[in-house]
């Protein structure tokens, strides 16, 4: 009996799926024709906008609508690809047009259903129709269980320039330890509206180092009054996370009072602080901290004798002496290979350039 | 089971045995087919939910300003035909930052010089630290004109040996293992990458699919149009790595208990590749191998991580059109898969390691351990006993499913999850065509397979080295 059953389901089963694929098939050939003329509707759609943008004509105008408003899905789409390849008046003009229509209705009704892939899009398509609306749909979005849909609502709200709160919630979710590279992307907006708020929560010491080092490096880029001050005030953090970050980012803002800290890290006790500070005094031309650099080379791990040979290399005609030196003093030691390497670099480098 | 035998004590004693060898053959199908319906069920839950992005530009604008930087990593052997064009089409990708890093593994044709030429080689110093062991380099290679490529010459010592030059020359937090012949599409890296961007400290290794070039229109190493291969062989392989990719790689993903990222396509985390000494020498199954150090080492330190597959990111790889180079492959792939196996079966059944001890590990255990042996086993016995009446109807059916029937749905069922989900065959003449094969495969090549894969399980116990010839006809401009 059991046996028996094993060959009826196994052809039950083989039966279904050879079913299933025909139907498949058949569906497939219809779609075919279908297809072709959904490529006719667009081609001809996308040639009014751009005529429409170039134009203003009504006559455009009245043949857009009615697309927009029969063909919906094709038409969003479209419109956000219009969207990002044109700028000024024309876009605003079409956006108009298309919230007219009802397209930026039925992005935000998309925003609150339907797969993570329709949401993340109306999330973004929705930056081009701006009203208080869309305002309040973000700010719902903000919560969707997705980080990607809530990360993207989030920057989309504060690039509209929404005072959207920079609540524990989010703040919780940003500082997750598996959460996406996006927040670095929510936090740079933060960072240009909300630089305060974004200050408090790097100063913070019970918040995640993730979100700590990424808001600073957010908070540098914007250059604030009183980023220095913030930097050096982290210096001496137990944290090698949050002494690279500083380290990093006073290599980025290239203030002078970041000197003694770099040239501190210079012997730091974690090679990545070690690093980043060498990459520093490269990238500030640090000409006093050369000698320490040289020193550097002989650092036990890789990545610091290597960061360290390209800043010498940077710090123009006295780092790449002292490199040309060392590989003449040096010879075959790994000291001596490492400076020629550097050379070799910098040389095939220059050559690219 | 009817046997009658003129000695009753000994023809019981047979019967019974034969009884108990033929329940274990029906057990182990039945296994089989169980979990290759879970991963059916598993792969398309995971497709519905994670329905890939299809536009591009899309994913440009989403990811190009957070898009780690990649080093690809193609080890190249005697590739003399196709180097030039495979790299050329890697430089153009689609992809914010990356490098390529070409790897001649002490090729015997003109690979090198290929190259060389091709691209206006000079060479070059560039500074490394050697922190996995390889052959010594022989000599690096680069042009101004071509700052993103650099090109190791080394002393032969097999793919692995090339990936780890490769490792310890490359600059970036994440490298991208290619073969040589293999062709990506030009979003691949930048949907593969995806995984590392949404949870950049868990993500160690992310794979992606491979599917058959044979019969695609191909021209400077670029994909332009998607085709069937004309030869049976190539067509039967195409349906085969649909049901690897799309259902056993998806679903052993969403478990996460993914033992194997295929060497022709994977992404890495350079540091955590590093840990575990990079690639393993003495194996030709380097690329599980890696798969499996980077699970043991992780769970031994417990630290919470992921290895995904994204089944969107393509690349295409030239299949073998004749049956004593895909025989010789796949005994191989039994061979590095058993090695992978043994190597590290202390892994298997231990709570310590998890659902990968006890999924992943279970998994190889029955479908490349035993599956292959007692299948055979099956062919040879089931047959004849029921020809010599010893065997009742019942017994043949049931057998005749499980080896037979239910691969029909498992093969038909791969490719209806492709239609639904991916729609990646364009004419509805091909889809009919890989439905045929989808149901011929199971007459005459799934038995000659397992006929190979028991070839490559003797070769493993009797200690062969080594990868044997590949010989390629190359992509043809169709």
């Amino acid at each position: 009996m059991f046996l028996t059953r094993i060959w009826e389901i196994s052809v039950g089963l083989a039966g279904l799926s050879i079913a299933t694929m025909t139907v498949l098939i058949i569906a497939r050939m219809r779609s075919v024709g279908r297809l072709r003329d959904e490529t006719q509707r667009r081609d001809a759609l996308l040639a009014a906008m751009l005529e429409w943008i170039e134009s203003a004509d009504p006559g455009h105008a009245q043949a857009i609508t009615r697309a927009l408003v029969q063909d919906q899905m094709l038409a969003t789409n479209l419109l956000i690809e219009v969207f990002e390849i044109v700028r000024g008046e024309g876009q605003q003009r079409l956006a108009a047009l298309a919230e007219a229509a009802g397209i930026g209705d039925r992005l935000r009704r998309d925003l609150a259903s339907g797969t993570v892939r329709n949401r993340l899009a109306a999330t973004e398509g929705l930056a081009w129709f701006p009203s208080a609306a869309t305002s309040e749909a973000l700010s719902r979005a903000v919560l969707d269980p997705n980080d990607d849909v809530s990360f993207t609502a989030a920057t989309t709200l504060s690039a509209l320039g929404s005072d959207l709160m920079f609540d524990e919630a989010l703040i919780a979710r940003l500082a997750r330890v598996n959460s996406s590279r996006r927040i670095e992307l929510v936090l740079a907006q933060f960072a240009q509206t909300r630089p305060d708020a974004l200050l408090d929560l790097v100063v913070d010491p019970t918040r995640s180092l993730r979100i700590r080092t990424a808001g600073l490096d957010a908070l540098t880029q914007t250059g604030i009054e009183g980023i220095v001050e913030l930097l050096l005030s982290l210096q001496d953090s137990p944290c090698t996370d949050m002494r690279v970050a500083v380290a990093r980012n006073l290599g980025s803002l290239g203030h002078p009072d970041g000197h003694g800290t770099i040239a501190r890290y210079l012997s730091d006790e974690r090679w990545e602080v070690r690093c980043k500070a060498a990459e520093a005094v490269g990238r500030l031309a640090l000409l006093d901290l050369g000698p320490r650099l040289c020193d550097l080379l002989l650092d036990e791990n890789w990545w610091v004798r290597h960061r360290a040979g390209e800043a010498l290399a940077k710090l123009g005609e006295f780092g790449l002496s002292a490199l040309q030196e060392i590989v003449a003093l040096a010879g075959h030691t790994a000291l001596g290979h490492t400076a020629e390497h550097v050379l070799a670099e910098v040389d095939a480098v220059k050559r690219s350039a | 089971m009817d046997w009658a035998g003129s000695a009753p004590d000994m023809g019981t004693i047979v019967a019974s045995t034969l009884e108990i060898v033929l329940l274990v053959v029906i057990g182990t199908g039945l296994l089989q087919n169980a979990l290759y319906v879970a991963q059916l069920a598993l792969a398309l839950q995971e497709l519905a939910t994670q329905r890939p992005e299809k536009r591009a530009s899309l994913l440009w604008r989403r990811y190009a300003d957070i898009s780690p930087p990649i080093s690809l990593l193609v080890p190249a052997f005697n590739e003399q035909l196709s180097i030039v064009d495979s790299l050329r089409s890697m430089l153009a990708l689609n992809y914010p930052s990356f490098e390529v890093i070409a790897v001649n593994d002490g090729s015997k044709d003109g690979t090198l010089q290929a190259m060389i030429d091709g691209f206006g080689l000079k060479p070059i110093l560039r500074h490394y630290a050697e922190v996995v062991p390889h052959e010594p380099i022989r000599g690096l290679y680069g042009s101004p004109q071509h700052p993103r490529l650099l090109v190791v010459d080394k002393g032969n010592g097999g793919k692995s040996d090339a990936l780890n030059a490769g490792i310890n020359l490359s600059r970036f937090p994440i490298f991208c293992a290619v073969d040589a012949d293999s062709i990506l599409e030009s979003d691949a890296l930048l949907r593969a990458v995806q995984p590392f961007i949404d949870d950049p400290v868990r993500t160690v290794a992310v794979g992606g699919t491979i599917r058959i070039a044979n019969g695609c229109r191909i021209e400077r190493g670029r994909m332009l149009a998607f085709g069937l291969p004309r030869n049976l062989l190539a067509l039967f392989q195409t349906i085969e790595y649909l049901r690897a990719f799309l259902m056993a790689r998806l679903a052993w993903s969403r478990l996460r208990t993914l033992t194997i990222i295929s060497g022709a396509f994977g992404l890495f985390k350079r540091q955590t590749a590093i840990e575990v000494g990079g690639y393993s020498h003495g194996t030709v199954g380097e690329d599980m191998e890696l798969v499996v150090k980077l699970h043991r080492h992780l769970r031994d330190r417990r630290q919470d991580y992921q290895i995904v597959f994204v089944p969107e990111p393509v690349c295409w790889t030239e299949a073998p059109e004749s049956w004593r180079v895909l025989g010789r492959q796949r005994s191989r792939w039994q061979r590095g898969a058993l090695e992978t196996f043994f190597r590290h079966r202390d892994m298997l059944f231990r709570p310590r390691y998890g659902r990968i001890g006890l999924l992943g590990f279970g998994h190889v255990l029955v479908v490349d351990v035993l599956g292959p042996p007692i299948e055979v086993l099956g062919y040879v016995l089931v047959p004849m006993l029921w020809m010599l009446d010893l065997l009742s109807m019942d017994y043949l059916l049931a057998f005749l499913a499980l080896t037979f029937v239910f691969g029909i749905f498992v093969s038909v069922a791969s490719l209806i999850l492709e239609e639904i989900e991916l729609q990646r065959v364009p004419r509805v003449m091909d889809l009919l065509l890989l439905t045929g094969i989808a149901v011929l495969e199971n007459f005459g090549y799934r038995q000659i397979s397992n006929l190979w894969r028991l070839r490559g399980m003797w070769q493993f116990l009797r200690g062969a080295q080594g990868w044997g010839v590949m010989s390629r006809v190359g992509f043809r401009s169709t």
